[in-house]
């Protein structure tokens, strides 16, 4: 019914059109010019777009009417059967709950770009351990050291650790705090600036060991009351202490990890004094030099690799690198799972629906005899 | 358009378009100018009739299932879209025909002159 009348509808302008052609050519038949001829047609027919929508209308008051009657009618049904309705929509807000729950997740690691500047130039570089091909290998400050020195592809590459938990005093308590570890430079190559203070890039804070702390916002306030003067202050954190550099800005959050209450500011030794056995226990993160893609920089950095694999055979033997997108190299692991819990949770509402279906289908057959009324006394099946 | 044709021509009453229409149809599937026409020429030209406002009452019959529409070719050898009575609609057409006759007659009769009642 509904698509017979579309192409109805569709049909109409046509229609009018040959309507008055229909009366222009009898009208000239009988001597009048073509624009009389038009004119009389149109005085005739009266105003189109008026006829229009009056046809118009016809149908979409029908539809509109039933639509308002039908939603009543159910809204009735659904009060006057309590139970019923709880049940139904209990179970459809659940499978919805869990649906929007995976979207969530999938959006904000998977489909939402992350918020610096030169996206498509940022990368993570990472050690490939034979014994597990398809995670990426943390790496140490020395790795980072090594590339920097040693490849040509990249603008910067900094480290950056994940956030970690650890005991902070200063300020004249004491308490629980996370940490994240990076280097100075990494807050300009991803286009940082502090809230608050500045995160001066020189060679004490690239070479000395810990050079100080940048505090997020959210810390800031909890446990400074936001006072500006805590600049400059020297803060413990873990077995480590030094001045407060900086604040970031409100709802900074790395990596989409969970924001860091504090970020250590350690520097990166440089090449020649890296020590063998540095523990690997950070992300390398590198901005490609312009027009370099990431295939040109994965193809550099196993020549680097195989050259350090010479220079330091404990280091780097076996070890493969890799180049990739940063978005991916951070969550690309987390997409097979969240994809397999989205189809799941999909599944979930499927069913959920399933049931609803059958819940509806058992009211119907209890309606029967309403049915049976209806019927009889001339309605329609519907309400 | 002289005066005086004006005055005589009347304009429908509401509702009686759809049954002209139906009674149109009686002679068999007609586009919509064809049913405008027909209407004017049967009445002597009295009946006035905004021939867009055929359309609605058109769509609204076809809603009732009064009549069925089709595609067909006009004169012009164009698309046309050619309206057909459904069953329904020819009773509807006889059960509209008796009480608009008993409706007409009992105007009639009240507005009959006063002297033939004396």
């Amino acid at each position: 019914m509904k698509r017979r009348v579309k192409r109805l509808l569709n049909d109409l302008d046509g229609e009018i059109r040959e309507h008055i052609e229909l009366a222009m050519q009898e009208s000239m038949a009988r001597g009048m010019t073509r624009e009389e001829a038009r004119h009389a047609a149109m005085l005739k027919f009266g105003n189109v777009t008026r006829v229009k929508e009056d046809v118009r209308e016809v149908w979409t008051a029908v539809w509109l009417e039933q639509l308002v009657q039908d939603v009543r009618f159910a809204l009735r049904g659904l009060r006057g059967t309590p139970g019923f309705t709880l049940v139904a929509m209990l179970t459809l807000a659940i499978g919805i709950g869990a649906n929007t729950t995976i979207f969530n997740a999938i959006n904000a690691l998977l489909l939402r770009p992350l918020p610096y500047p030169d996206q498509d130039r940022l990368v993570r570089v990472s050690l490939r351990d034979p014994k597990y091909p398809q995670y990426g290998a943390p790496v140490s400050w020395t790795d980072v050291a090594h590339w920097k020195a040693d490849s040509n592809v990249f603008e910067q590459i900094e480290g950056v650790s994940a956030p970690d938990i650890v005991a902070m005093s200063g300020g004249g308590f004491g308490e629980r705090a996370s940490v994240q570890h990076s280097n100075a430079r990494l807050f300009p190559l991803l286009g940082l600036k502090p809230f608050l203070g500045s995160i001066p890039a020189d060679d004490k804070t690239e070479t000395a060991g810990l050079s100080g702390v940048a505090l997020s916002y959210e810390f800031w306030q909890r446990r400074f009351g936001g006072n500006p003067k805590i600049l400059g202050q020297t803060i413990f954190v873990d077995t480590y202490s030094g001045p407060i550099m900086a604040v970031m800005n409100p709802g900074f959050d790395l990596f989409a990890t969970g924001p860091a209450d504090i970020f250590e500011i350690d520097g990166v030794p440089s090449a020649a004094d890296s020590g063998i056995g540095d523990p690997r226990w950070i992300l390398a993160i590198a901005k490609l030099k312009r027009g370099v893609s990431v295939q040109q920089a994965q193809a550099e950095m196993e020549v680097v690799e195989q050259h350090l694999a010479q220079q330091f055979p404990e280091e780097y033997k076996g070890m493969g690198v890799r180049v990739e997108p940063l978005k991916q190299g951070l969550f690309g692991w987390s997409a097979y799972i969240l994809y397999l819990l989205l189809a799941a949770v999909g599944f979930v509402l499927l069913i959920a629906c399933v049931n609803v279906a059958n819940l509806l289908l058992v009211r119907a057959d209890s309606r029967r005899k309403e049915m049976g009324v209806r019927v009889a006394l001339g309605g329609g099946g519907r309400g | 358009m002289s005066t005086r044709e004006e005055r005589e021509r009347i304009e429908l009453l509401q509702g009686t378009l759809d049954l002209l229409i139906l009674r149109t149809l009686v002679l068999g599937p007609a586009h919509g100018h064809a049913i405008a026409k027909a209407i004017e020429f049967r009445s002597d030209d009295v009946l006035q009739v905004e021939q867009g406002s055929l359309y609605p009452a058109l769509h609204r019959l076809i809603k009732r299932r009064l009549i069925s529409v089709e595609d067909g070719t006009s004169e012009n050898n164009r698309r046309a879209k050619f309206y057909r009575l459904t069953a329904n609609g020819r009773k509807q057409l006889a059960h509209e025909t008796s009480k608009w006759q008993k409706f007409a007659g009992a105007i009639a009769r009240i507005l009959r002159p006063t002297e033939e009642r004396e």
